[in-house]
């Protein structure tokens, strides 16, 4: 079901990318990438209009009245938070299911830029298996895996032309995934109150995710890092398109919520 | 149908379709087992781990290393005249261990990417494949004596013929390239052969070298130039290098479908081609007037020269390597099974299994 559906319509067209665009791997990742996130577009828009439409929600005076009302009651809480969000016509998983719809894609994508790259007879003859007719696989594989310093196929700094400073091998892939994952987690969080718990769940996500994805772009093949490090950019490219980037994220908010406490005492 | 309905539907089907994502293969590196024999141990590449079994009862005599290498698996191991056991491995590294006691010998510095294809040990030389596209030839503690870049990956073992001072390397940029032995100047490439090679060439002893390519055919050369002498075309892609036996091939493809070609013209030896089971993926073992040959499904089969079929054994799991056979035995190395290795006598009987203990 899942090679039916996901993985071998994925690794068909990434070849056939690959095919159709100069036989350069590292092209045919960027292009794919590029098609993918056209694709989910509609997902994003409206996973963004449900985070709208819900921060509208939570900053609302009713909001914060039945909030301050029912401080001690979880339960009347909730059943009141309900009754707001059919009045407001907000659907509370409206913009949790495209994230969820999102997630075969993300990891179908993964796959099929491993498998594309087959790097042991099992996986190869797993690709023979699900490419189509229109392929002419017998033409094309090995795919060529070497773009700018990298070979796709391999850890960045296991590739032969990899950058070396006195002798250590600078993972330079690795470093944008990671600074650009930062960004992206920085720049797409929507502006809260940093004493709420979900800004501080938000704030350590921010930290977690970099040096998660940091670490998987230093571990994997290149060809991921590439895939994350694109698809990075073109996130933060689409939410810029959508008015939704929080510049002011990237500003130190410290004395903001030290003022916040003082004033608080 | 409510929305809350549609809602549930839909996060059921995704729900499914994730977690068959999650427990797929596609994503995962490894190959199939790898066999090598003395005459009574018997030496099993099991993914990250190599076992080393008596032969007579399948027995453990030890396993290498304790604890599965985690970064991959061994490909075929290799026995070598001066006694020692070359196990060629994912983490690109060529080890040399003790057969008799698994110490090992020595390893090799990194040779570029993972190492999928067998050495192939002749003339007190090493002469190790690897995937970054070189052949290194190293000599017998390990050390480069020298390396030669083809434009692919190299999975095949490399082979050589009597007297011509070379060793043949099939690459997957389609091309054999044949260098001498000792310096590894090129003698000569063969022209694009429409598909990437990676099993290992066959050699007649009056100077045919064949070869099966994912271009879906039989390939003859002319060993001494390389120049391409006939063609022999298949239904599917020929993973692996023919066996010769009598002046007839005998290959597989991956659809199934078994050939017995002669060699001297790429006619077939046989009015039709026979389809056993599943796919072919590594090369039949002739012994004497019959022909043992496994298949993707879960059956070892004997086959005549002729192309009947004399008997079949299901063995279990899925089996992609060759069979090995040494004296009256049998091996089959099944993957995706309970028994790593099982045992059998030429009649198809079984001996003994091995499944290994979990330590």
């Amino acid at each position: 079901m899942w090679n039916t559906f996901i993985l071998s319509p994925m690794v068909n067209v990434l070849i056939y990318v690959y095919d159709l665009i100069l036989h350069n791997f590292g092209i045919a990742i960027i292009i794919f990438t590029i098609l993918i996130k056209l694709i989910t577009y509609p997902l994003t828009a409206q996973q963004v209009r449900g985070q709208q439409k819900m921060q509208g929600l939570q900053t609302s005076p009713k909001y914060k009245e039945i909030q301050k009302k029912y401080k001690d009651d979880k339960e009347k809480f909730a059943q009141e938070q309900m009754k707001l969000y059919k009045e407001m016509g907000i659907n509370p998983l409206g913009s949790c299911l495209p994230l969820v719809i999102q997630f075969p894609i993300m990891i179908g994508l993964y796959q099929s830029i491993s498998l594309a790259m087959a790097s042991a007879p099992l996986q190869l003859l797993t690709l023979s298996r699900n490419l189509y007719a229109f392929i002419p696989a017998s033409v094309l594989i090995p795919l060529n895996s070497k773009f700018l310093w990298m070979n796709l196929g391999l850890p960045e700094i296991a590739s032969p032309n990899a950058f070396y400073i006195g002798g250590i091998a600078i993972p330079i892939m690795t470093i944008l995934v990671v600074l650009t994952t930062f960004l992206q987690s920085k720049l797409m969080t929507p502006a809260s109150n940093p004493g709420d718990q979900g800004a501080q769940m938000s704030k350590q996500m921010t930290l977690m995710m970099p040096i998660m994805m940091g670490f998987i772009a230093y571990s994997l093949a290149s060809g991921l890092a590439l895939y994350f490090l694109v698809s990075n950019l073109l996130a933060i490219a689409q939410y810029g398109v959508m008015g939704q980037i929080n510049w002011s994220n990237l500003l130190p908010q410290k004395t903001t919520s030290k003022k916040k406490l003082s004033s608080k005492n | 149908m409510n929305s809350k309905k549609i809602l549930l539907l839909i996060s059921l089907v995704l729900l499914s379709i994730l977690i068959s994502g999650c427990s797929s293969s596609a994503g995962i590196s490894t190959s199939w087992h790898g066999l090598a024999v003395s005459p009574d141990i018997v030496y099993l590449s099991a993914g990250p781990q190599v076992y080393a079994l008596d032969l007579k009862t399948g027995s453990e005599i030890w396993r290498y290393p304790d604890k599965p290498n985690a970064k991959g698996f061994y490909a075929n191991p290799v026995l070598t005249p001066d006694g020692q056991l070359l196990l060629p491995s994912y983490d690109k590294i060529l080890y040399s261990i003790d057969p008799k006691t698994r110490a090992l010998n020595w390893s090799s510095v990194t040779l570029g990417n993972h190492l999928v294809g067998s050495p192939y040990v002749t003339n007190n030389m090493i002469y190790q494949p690897s995937s970054d596209g070189y052949i290194y030839a190293l000599n017998m503690t390990g050390n480069i004596v020298w390396k030669k870049e083809t434009k692919g990956p190299l999975w095949a073992q490399p082979t050589s013929s009597p007297d011509c001072g070379c060793i043949y390397v099939a690459s997957m940029d389609h091309t054999v390239y044949s260098y001498d032995a000792l310096s590894g100047d090129l003698f000569w490439q063969s022209p694009e052969l429409g598909g990437s090679l990676v099993g290992t060439p066959a050699v007649s002893t009056d100077g045919v070298l064949y070869v099966g390519t994912f271009g879906s055919e039989m390939v003859a050369l002319d060993a001494t130039n390389g120049s391409i002498k006939w063609r022999f075309g298949t239904e599917d892609w020929v993973w692996s290098g023919p066996v010769l036996a009598n002046k007839v091939l005998y290959f597989g493809d991956l659809s199934g479908y078994f050939y017995a070609v002669n060699a001297e013209n790429g006619t077939s030896a046989w009015p039709n081609s026979i389809q056993p089971q599943n796919s072919i993926v590594d090369k039949p073992v002739v012994l004497e007037d019959k022909i043992y040959l496994t298949t993707e499904g879960d059956t070892l089969f004997i086959l005549s020269t002729d192309g009947n079929i004399v008997t079949s054994r299901v063995i279990g799991g899925l089996i992609y390597g060759s069979p090995l056979i040494t004296g009256d035995t049998i091996l089959v190395a099944p993957t995706n099974f309970d028994s790593l290795l099982v045992a059998l006598n030429l009649d198809a009987n079984q001996k003994w299994t091995f499944t290994p203990a979990k330590k």
